[in-house]
């Protein structure tokens, strides 16, 4: 079976042909929950509809008794119980967070998603008395996210350890992780860890590891290790955001119209026609700029058109197709 | 705190038949427990907030890193969720499609031969490990085949398949379910009527329907305590409405039901499998990738999709702000965690011994725990 190399692709529009967006009165009237949100109209504030899937925003208050109406109408299946902060969601303006229930009725064969909004502050009441999975699906979501829920019966750490510094799904909670020496020993260890500012090393107490394995380990040369260690941690720029740093950079200019990665291969050359064999070879590669070759793709293309580089395998995203048309490209040149 | 007959111990984290890193903090009265607690979080590397950072076609691999004895359904639940986030699921080509089924139906019978091994073995029954393994070997073969991995196989792209399959491999699944239903029947003479092993299981951690749905158990638990409920007859993904397969359940909700559940269900798998053969053969070569943006930018939105894992029920819901390449937040529903939650209320009264049983029949993988 060998594998024939598809026609050019076409882009295709990501959204769905949706049908008009429903008003909110008319998602609230579906069949699906009519019932059960008649039962109390206004405690369900909003409605929304996603690829089929029906979210309604209900008022916090309410919640535990809004899922009572739910269960007692089908919806006797907590699939799905999680927070999401919503801190850095562009043009977000309700409360910071928000929970997410995912029901299903066996019944109907359908799933609906409830969701309220809270602060950090504001518990939520706990829906833990109406379906016995929430209790490790609300601990999960306090352990991640720092979200109350008020009646849960144990509210405690569930992934994390007892004593974790900070709530890790948190936007604002760095993806590097966080010197988590400091809760556990808080009469050994400052509030934040690591070694006490001005510290000799000479006492146990100015450092990071436990009281009792300190006259084992004998005279460790620890001031120095710290401050190798704060040394490394300054030099280490934070990891870059792969995805952000795409976003900005991949956009077409006046000079490289083609710069676009949701163009087509066809398209990006066709509009490069006229240039140099940098130009062409720089609209042949995939566009995203993702330096998996070395280079951003403007880069590569200029290596390769100077001769600095022979190798035409390296554009990972472009696959194939930008590989067979560097190839063409070259071969054409010589 | 304590009548004086009873004491605390902790059973894990480091014990063979915890299957990883799971601890249950037990207070014992002799033999007998009375209450039982799981402590989870030992493998908790974070994969959620992963894949907030970054873009989706680089989250397919850490998806294998979950359910690490069946990444292929888990690479299914997430390409899927995505597909359905682009509204694409209708342009995946049918020989993808297809392909899909087969790689997720071969690592059901993987997973549950693993489990096979693992549970009889922690019961006392060395001997079906050495036969199941036998035949997992195959599967990983097959797996190893397609695409060069055995166990974390990152198979699946979002529009479609990685690449098409290998000349002569569909023949050697041939080969394979063709000699699986006398494998089965042999692992069957060996446990379904043999008498320690019906002491051992039958009883034991019972579950009536409506607490299985109560503490959302899904799965072959879910199965064996007589709920019909299987999601690829319920919400049909793939090709699995013109599928012909039955869905076993059992009856009593004991750890035997669970056991003859999974042992049915691997026969249907086998029989999905043999099904899929002709009609991906009838297919055109090729033709396994939807034509779609090669940069993955889904609308503004969120969904969650679900699909039948071999544990239970692996949802995956993403959050998307239609600008970024990554998801805005992506959540995992994993089948383990949620069905381990029932551990206490399923112990209750049972032997230490027993205990054992009931994390066999549970079939947790703790690296879908605690994520």
């Amino acid at each position: 079976m060998s594998e024939t190399t598809p026609p050019p692709a076409k882009p295709a529009t990501p959204a769905a042909a949706a049908p008009p967006a429903r008003s909110v009165t008319d998602i609230k009237r579906d069949p699906l929950v009519v019932v059960a949100v008649s039962r109390d109209w206004d405690a369900v504030t909003d409605a929304k509809e996603f690829a089929g899937e029906i979210t309604l925003t209900v008022q916090r208050e309410k919640i535990a008794e809004v899922s009572r109406t739910f269960k007692s109408e089908g919806f006797n299946y907590l699939v799905d119980l999680c927070g999401v902060d919503y801190s850095k969601l562009p043009g977000h303006t309700a409360p910071r967070f928000g929970v997410s229930y995912m029901l299903y009725s066996f019944r109907k064969n359908q799933r609906v998603r409830l969701r309220v909004f809270t602060d950090e502050n504001t518990a939520v009441p706990s829906v833990t008395s109406v379906w016995k999975t929430a209790n490790w699906h609300e601990r999960e979501t306090f352990d991640m996210l720092g979200i109350q829920f008020d009646g849960h019966p144990n509210l405690e750490r569930i992934l994390m350890w007892e004593g974790f510094n900070g709530h890790p799904l948190r936007k604002d909670f760095p993806i590097r992780g966080i010197d988590t020496g400091a809760r556990i020993y808080p009469e050994v260890f400052p509030p934040g860890g690591g070694p006490k500012p001005g510290s000799t090393g000479k006492d146990a107490k100015d450092v990071n590891i436990f009281k009792g394995e300190w006259k084992s380990y004998g005279t460790w040369p620890i001031a120095e290790i710290a401050g190798q260690r704060a040394a490394a941690k300054t030099q280490q720029p934070p990891a870059p955001d792969l995805a952000a740093v795409v976003a900005d950079t991949a956009k077409p200019t006046a000079e490289a119209p083609w710069h676009n990665p949701e163009l087509a291969l066809t398209q990006r050359m066709e509009m490069a026609k006229q240039g140099s064999l940098k130009d062409k070879l720089f609209a042949a590669m995939a566009q995203t700029d993702c330096t998996a070759c070395g280079w951003d793709c403007e880069g590569y293309a200029e290596a390769i058109a100077k001769g600095e580089t022979k190798d035409l395998t390296l554009c990972v995203p472009g696959e194939q197709e930008t590989e067979s048309m560097l190839n063409q490209l070259m071969a054409g040149k010589t | 705190m304590f009548d004086v007959h009873e004491m605390e111990v902790n059973f894990g984290p480091q014990h063979p038949s915890t299957h990883g890193v799971l601890r249950v903090l037990l207070k014992i009265d002799g033999e007998r427990i009375i209450e039982a607690k799981p402590v989870i979080g030992y493998l908790h590397r974070g994969t959620e907030k992963l894949f907030e950072h970054m873009a989706y076609p680089q989250c397919i691999p850490h998806t294998d890193r979950m359910d690490y004895v069946a990444s292929a359904t888990n690479n299914l639940g997430f390409v899927e969720a995505v597909e359905k986030l682009m509204g694409i699921t209708k342009m995946i080509p049918r020989r993808a499609q297809l392909m899909r089924v087969i790689l997720s139906e071969l690592q059901r019978i993987s997973s549950h031969l693993l489990w096979l091994a693992t549970h009889a073995i922690d019961i006392g029954a060395m001997t079906p490990f050495f036969y199941t393994f036998r035949e997992r070997e195959q599967i990983l073969d097959l797996f190893e085949a397609y695409c060069g991995a055995r166990l974390t196989l990152n198979c699946m792209r979002i529009g479609g398949m990685p690449d098409d399959m290998p000349a002569g491999w569909l023949d050697d699944i041939a080969a394979f379910t063709g000699k699986f239903d006398e494998a089965l029947d042999e692992y069957e003479s060996l446990l379904t009527n043999n008498r320690i092993w019906k002491r051992r299981t039958v009883g034991i951690g019972v579950l009536s329907p409506e607490e299985a749905i109560e503490w959302g158990i899904t799965g072959p638990p879910l199965r064996g305590s007589g709920v019909n409920w299987d999601l690829r007859r319920a919400q049909p993904y793939e090709c699995y409405p013109e599928l012909q397969f039955e869905v076993p359940v059992g009856k009593n909700g004991d750890t035997y039901d669970r056991y003859l559940v999974r042992m049915e269900e691997m026969r249907q798998s086998r029989s999905i499998i043999d099904q899929c053969i002709p009609l991906v053969k009838a297919t055109p070569a090729g033709d396994i990738k939807a034509k779609i943006s090669r940069v993955i930018r889904p609308p503004e939105g969120e969904v969650y999709h679900s699909i039948e894992s071999p544990k239970g029920e692996l949802g995956y819901y993403i959050i998307s702000d239609g600008k970024t390449q990554n998801a805005y937040r992506c959540h995992v529903r994993p089948p383990s965690f949620v069905n381990l939650q029932a551990l206490p209320a399923m112990a209750k009264g049972h032997l230490i011994s027993d205990l054992v049983a009931l994390i066999g029949t549970i079939d947790i993988v703790l690296g879908e725990v605690d994520r």
